[in-house]
């Protein structure tokens, strides 16, 4: 930067050189000008004045920008290293992804392998925890089986043994009645009344 | 719907004063027949406590029932009573409870023989002689025949029941076939 603007100056100081010695050439010339075929003392004014309006104009102009512009570049220069800097942090990133992603491909035949010995294992867990399962489901099916078994027997058991006893009190009762005398009768009046009286 | 307690107060007032003219007999006798005239004829029901009826009406019939019953002055007194107080309807548990108290009175009871056939003079007498050795008090039986109880005798004096019925033996032993195992 420091370069540009000496070299500025070089250029404003040689204008300014190239204006001085046009000024002598018409101090020199300028009698004689309007007699022989020069450029007329005039013209060496108007460049005169042309030069140094234009050195004056360089002059504010690069006074004025110098600071924005010397900023603008800094600021500038500054997101580019901070551009490189991220580049290369996200390049360090992506070269450890691809470091670990590279490790665990090697491992990966192993990984398949003990995800596939996991899978056989737990299928085999859960073969054996079904088995069990639809034994006992058996086993207790087997047991309702047999308890209402047992119940129905026994339902019908005492139901028969109802029955039984329903015909042959029916049949007591009627035979009872075909040969039951008045002397029967009496004597199990008699016989009853002599109990209850020896109890009292 | 047997009214009890207000039965019992009335007959144990009626009781009272029979016991004191010693007329217990006589009073029982006319409640026993005014109380079935009750319960046997509606008319005489709805006569007595219709409330339709104006009181003078209701006793009017009663003394006419009386009149007819030929009752003692007391007894006709004590109908007249029921009447007015709108006590009519309580007539028969009057009865029963007055029965009652003359029972208690002279040591007696009441109560029931049921037999499938005709008992003999001599077995009654031997069935009411164990009864109230039984009771320890002087028992009036009641015979029954029902042939549903096939033979034996069924035997009821208040709370006490001798069951020597066949169809009650029976019975025992249908449900010990079922019982034994």
């Amino acid at each position: 930067m420091k370069q540009l603007w000496k070299n500025t100056l070089s250029l404003l100081l040689a204008a300014a050189l190239v204006a001085g010695l046009a000024v002598v050439a018409l101090a020199s010339g300028g009698e004689g000008g309007h007699g022989g075929g020069g450029i007329p003392a005039a013209k060496w004014w108007d460049l005169l004045w042309r030069t140094t309006n234009f050195t004056g104009l360089v002059i504010i102009l690069v006074w004025a920008l110098k600071k924005p512009f010397s900023q603008g570049l800094q600021g500038r220069r500054q997101a580019i290293i901070d551009k490189f800097a991220d580049l290369e942090a996200q390049k360090g990133e992506a070269e450890r992804i691809y470091r670990e992603y590279e490790a665990r491909l090697g491992k990966i035949d192993a990984e398949v392998e003990a995800i596939i010995s996991a899978a056989v294992k737990q299928g085999e867990a859960e073969k054996e925890r079904i088995i069990a399962e639809a034994d006992r489901a058996a086993g207790d099916l087997r047991r309702q089986a047999d308890m209402a078994i047992q119940h129905e027997l026994a339902e019908a058991r005492l139901r028969l043994r109802g029955e039984v006893a329903e015909q042959a009190v029916a049949m007591a009762a009627e035979l009872i009645k075909q040969n039951l005398q008045d002397t029967d009768q009496n004597r199990m009046v008699e016989d009853y009344l002599d109990k209850v009286g020896a109890i009292q | 719907m047997k009214n009890t307690v207000l039965a019992k107060r009335y007959a144990k007032a009626l009781f009272q004063v029979g016991k004191e003219e010693n007329a217990l007999d006589s009073f029982n006798t006319a409640l026993a027949e005014m109380a079935a005239l009750y319960v046997q004829v509606p008319e005489v029901v709805d006569a007595l406590t219709n409330p339709l009826y104006p009181l003078e009406v209701r006793e009017k019939v009663m003394e006419h029932l009386l009149a007819k019953m030929q009752v003692s002055a007391m007894v006709a007194n004590f109908m007249n009573l029921l009447v007015q107080k709108r006590r009519a309807n309580a007539l028969p548990d009057i009865a029963e409870v007055f029965q009652a108290l003359v029972d208690v009175e002279r040591n007696m009871c009441r109560g029931t023989v049921t037999s499938a056939a005709p008992l003999s003079g001599a077995l009654n007498s031997k069935i009411k002689a164990t009864l109230e050795k039984i009771t320890g008090k002087q028992v009036l039986l009641r015979t029954e025949i029902n042939p549903a109880i096939i033979g034996g005798i069924v035997a009821q004096v208040g709370d006490l029941v001798l069951d020597g019925s066949i169809k009650t033996q029976l019975t025992g032993l249908k449900e010990s076939i079922k019982g034994s195992e």
